[in-house]
């Protein structure tokens, strides 16, 4: 039940804070924009009088080949600038994290405490701490997505090498890829307690933070699993209804267009509620178990 | 060596199987020619356990040229895996990180010994054996073209008889041959003599990584022996099954007449089906008479005989065994119809077997195939690789170039047809991505594409780095030689398509095939039929665009549209005297006219001039009679056509009308296929929003959920 009625008050807590919900999705939006801006006047310069430009699906042949033939000396750069793109937002995100922890524990002040400067002021008192922990779970991730899964492999060697079908690759590979699928998914789990705890215990040293939290986890391993993947599985479920319903609507047309994009941002509005929700629903497990 | 009588008596001994299929078929297009370069008589025998073949092979090869042989080379590929310094694996070692071949592993390596040859009279050719190697770069370590020399040279008409026996050592795995557990694919596994050509001896070629094959048209009686409870597939008709030299074992034995290689496979696995084509159900009255139309032939001579259709699949593919039969029917009929009824008796269709790396391979009158596990409906996947393999069998097979020198005779020839057939017998293609092995087809609506739109967009982007023209193993990589001699190939193929005609170009690739079956024909050859058919001399076309690594890209540089002025600035002779025509003036005139842009130009009855800039942008140029098509749409819908001949680098046509231009469009039907960029063939006047807009949105969501996955691990 305590799993469950966390899910609960998770939701609550995150539906609560609209305007944090609206704020991360501007910068979202404003970084994405950013990244896709030099591209998109890269297209613009080529189609943008060409009647190749009013069909541009995005898989369609004839310009993608145009595209590639023209730039394919730009790739590695493009590569480089999208790389770094990703990697200055995970860092923003470092950022942000204890600013939307922050506010999101903060039950007395509601929405209002969302207020930039609050949320700022978090941000910058966690940042240190978030990036501490962040290094070291990259210890982590490497072992979930590396060592493990490579020695699986190992392992099932002698299995693979001697495949009568394709099957066998198929299920083994499968396998490896969920293994290293529910590896990354407690990492995720430790991590966001140990940042829980970070802010709830104000712990300045974030390997005590770490330990609290394997402590924490240890102690009722298959209830906070449970709820982050049952988050986890709303999550899909929402991403499945998403695709499902996009592929119907067609690109011609001022209305279909407004309607994918409306409902494009609509899915990155739920795509942050539910970073929101684990953040405040593990928050509330945390706060019910631990005192 | 033994002359034109000692032919005769060896043919009796090897020719005692029947040529049924010229014997059975009446209609002339669907004959075997009578006399082969070569008969092949092989025993083989399979050692499960150690993974080696023993073989015995008498050849009888004739000299149909004009001046003495001395001498034979014998092509003897599996030497190409024997070591790493076989001219294979030193060029896989120097080619693209991407694609570049893995050595076996420790005792998976493979090799052919020539334990013994001699001729039919018993005269050892052992000790003039040698290993030669003529290719540049030389490879000195490559094993993969033997010689002997005769005591006396083979004169013009005269045959020679030979007896080899040979050891090989299976690869595991390699490409196009090999075995893992006890599923065998066979290809290229026998010595196997080069072409001759007369003033240029023995075309034979090493083993190269980026290369297939040539050889000379035969008649094959080979005899399989192996465990009893392997099931069998090879090139031509089973004729035989018996029991083998020892218990347990049995010899299976195939025939087939005028074919230039022989391949076989062996599983115990191996599901066999076997259904025929049969034509009077597969090809309706109207479609031989629609057929007939367009290649200006009689009905009769466009009839297709029934074939029959072996198919070795894989226990796992089952589910899938109608759609191969399906794709092999559209196949038969439509490579059939275009371009000529298939000769022979059988087809057989293999789903290769697991890790034999033996997948989309053709072979004469057989070829292996490929399939997933799961295979959406919408993806074309096993029917593309079934029309392409099966095609090869007319481009290569029927139509026999050599694969070393000028591949994409039958590998451009061939991706060219493959398209046409999958766009006629099912329209378009899904594109087909998995995640966790899974089609993402199976489960959503994913973008349909033709082959050669995916052609073309690979074809532009490799121009720079060979001509299509270009020895297979001289190519800068494998990547380059892939684009170049299958999708560049097939695009310049379809250009010529839209420049000729449909039904010109079909006329050509028909009187082509027909005119140079069983025949070894060269690109001259080609573009003679080309030039004979279309009567067009269309030589520039080849030297363009596949003896060159010239871009070719025309567009529209700029439109402007000006209201032509009442009266333009300057002294003038009026009437004895000199006036001068000030801005004040011309403004004066022009409100007094109540001129204004757009439309209203024409209610005033002037007229605006409108420039049109094209320019060649890249190198390559139209040639012949061949002409760059401009139609400039104007805002009052009317439209005007010009043509400009291309040569310079630049062009500027203006045109006067009563209205602005709209657009600006060259090539508006589609013909230069090959040209790389056709964002710049329009321009419209009036930018465009909606596709852009559409684009970014796309664009953006998938740059925002990159972006919020790669937060979920801060």
């Amino acid at each position: 039940m305590a799993v469950w009625q966390s899910i609960g008050n998770g939701i609550r807590t995150a539906s609560r804070r609209p305007r944090m919900l609206v704020d991360l999705w501007l910068i979202n939006l404003v970084f994405a924009l950013l990244v896709v801006g030099p591209f998109f006047a890269l297209f613009k310069a080529d189609l943008g009088h060409s009647l190749l430009g009013r069909d541009l699906r995005p898989l369609n042949p004839a310009w993608l080949g145009d595209v590639i033939y023209r730039y394919q000396d730009m790739a590695p750069a493009a590569l480089a600038l999208a790389a770094a793109a990703v990697l200055l937002y995970l860092v923003l995100y470092v950022f942000l994290n204890g600013g939307i922890i922050g506010r999101l524990l903060d039950k007395e002040e509601g929405e209002g405490t969302a207020a930039p400067r609050l949320f700022l002021a978090d941000c910058g008192r966690y940042f240190w701490r978030f990036a501490r922990l962040f290094l070291l779970s990259l210890v982590f991730y490497a072992v979930a997505l590396g060592a493990v899964p490579g020695a699986l492999s190992a392992i099932l060697k002698p299995v693979t090498e001697n495949a009568r079908t394709a099957w066998t690759i198929f299920w083994i590979s499968n396998l490896r890829t969920v293994v290293a699928l529910l590896l990354v998914s407690l990492v995720h789990l430790i991590f966001d307690y140990a940042r829980i705890v970070v802010v709830v215990r104000e712990e300045r040293r974030v390997l005590h933070a770490l330990g609290a939290a394997f402590a924490f986890i240890g102690k009722r391993f298959f209830r906070a699993w449970s709820l982050s993947l049952l988050i986890t599985a709303g999550f899909l479920a929402g991403t499945g209804l998403y695709l499902f319903t996009r592929q119907f609507m067609p690109d011609t047309g001022l209305f279909w267009l407004g309607l994918a994009l409306v409902w494009e941002q609509a899915f990155i509005l739920f795509r942050l509620w539910t970073k929101m929700i684990y953040f405040s629903a593990q928050a509330d497990y945390y706060g019910s178990r631990s005192y | 060596m033994r002359k034109r009588l000692g032919m005769l008596v060896l043919c009796g001994a090897l020719g005692l199987w029947p040529r049924t299929a010229a014997a059975a078929r009446p209609a002339p297009a669907n004959a075997l020619p009578d006399e082969p370069v070569l008969r092949y008589e092989i025993w083989v025998d399979l050692n499960d356990e150690a993974k080696t073949l023993h073989g015995k092979e008498d050849i009888v090869w004739t000299n149909r040229t004009r001046e003495p042989v001395s001498d034979m080379c014998f092509h003897l590929y599996w030497n190409a895996f024997k070591n790493a310094d076989s001219t294979y694996f030193r060029e896989a070692a120097e080619d693209s990180p991407l694609v570049q071949a893995d050595e076996p592993a420790d005792g998976d390596w493979g090799w052919i010994d020539v334990t013994d040859i001699r001729l039919a009279d018993g005269r050892d050719l052992g000790p003039t054996r040698e290993f030669v190697r003529r290719d540049q770069p030389v490879h000195e370590g490559d094993q993969t073209v033997l010689r002997v020399r005769f005591a006396e040279p083979v004169k013009p008409g005269d045959n020679v008889r030979l007896r080899l026996e040979f050891r090989s050592k299976i690869p595991r795995t390699v490409t196009r041959s090999g075995y893992y557990r006890n599923s065998y694919f066979i290809g290229q596994w026998f010595p196997k003599p080069g072409v001759y050509e007369e003033g240029r001896g023995w075309n034979c070629h090493e083993y190269h990584n980026n290369s297939e094959f040539f050889s000379d048209f035969a008649d094959f009686v080979v005899h399989i022996t192996v465990p009893e409870n392997f099931v069998v597939g090879a090139s031509g008709q089973e004729t035989g099954a018996g029991p083998g030299p020892a218990p347990g074992r049995v010899t299976h034995t195939f025939r087939q007449a005028m074919i230039h290689d022989f391949a076989w496979t062996a599983d115990p696995r191996y599901l066999k089906v076997e259904r025929t084509f049969v034509a009077a159900r597969e090809v309706s009255a109207r479609e031989y008479e629609d057929t007939a139309a367009l290649l200006g032939q009689p009905v009769d001579a466009v009839r297709l005989p029934d074939v029959r259709m072996i198919l070795l699949i894989a226990p796992e593919h089952r589910r899938q065994i109608d759609r191969h039969f399906k794709a092999l029917a559209a196949a038969i009929k439509y490579y059939g119809l275009w371009y000529g009824p298939y000769p022979y008796e059988t087809v057989t269709m293999v789903d290769p077997p697991f890790r034999t790396g033996s997948g989309g391979m053709e072979y004469p009158t057989l070829f292996t195939a490929g399939t997933d596990l799961i295979t959406p409906r919408d993806v074309l996947s096993p029917e593309g690789v079934i029309v392409h393999e099966f095609g090869h069998g007319y481009w290569y097979g029927l139509v026999a170039n050599n694969e070393f020198e000028e591949a994409w005779l039958d590998e451009g020839f061939n991706t060219y047809s493959t398209g046409r057939v999958l766009a006629r017998a099912y329209g378009w293609d899904a594109l087909s991505y998995d995640i966790l092995g899974i089609p993402l087809a199976s489960v959503f609506s994913m973008p349909k594409v033709l082959d050669e739109e995916t052609e073309r967009a690979t074809a532009v982007s490799i121009v720079k780095y060979d001509p299509v023209r270009t020895f297979s193993w001289r190519f800068y990589n494998s990547v380059s030689y892939g684009l170049n001699v299958y999708q560049r190939a097939a695009t310049c193929l379809n250009t010529l398509e839209r420049l000729l005609g449909e039904p010109t170009m079909a006329r050509v690739m028909r009187a082509y095939h027909m005119g140079w079956r069983f025949k070894h024909p060269r690109a001259a050859d080609f573009i003679r039929v080309v030039n004979e058919v279309s009567g067009r001399d269309m030589t520039w076309f080849f030297d363009e665009f596949l003896s060159g690594t010239m871009n070719f890209d025309y567009g529209v540089a700029s439109v402007v549209s000006e209201a032509t002025p009442r009266s333009v600035r300057g002294v003038f002779d009026v009437e004895g005297g000199k006036e001068e025509m000030t801005s004040a003036k011309i403004r004066e005139l022009e409100a007094k006219a109540g001129d204004k842009a757009g439309p209203k130009d024409a209610a005033a009855g002037k007229a605006c001039l409108t420039t049109v800039v094209l320019r060649r942008f890249g190198e390559a140029r139209v040639g012949g009679d061949a002409r760059v098509k401009l139609v400039v749409t104007f805002e009052d819908g009317s439209r005007e056509t010009a043509f400009w001949d291309g040569r310079d680098r630049w062009a500027r046509l203006t045109f006067s009308r009563p209205s602005r231009a709209a657009l600006a469009q060259i090539d508006p039907e589609g013909v230069w296929l090959i040209d790389s960029n056709l964002a710049n063939n329009s321009y419209l006047v009036r930018p465009v929003r909606r596709g852009l807009v559409s684009l970014l949105s796309r664009l953006l969501v998938v740059v925002q959920n990159v972006l919020q996955l790669a937060s979920s691990f801060s």
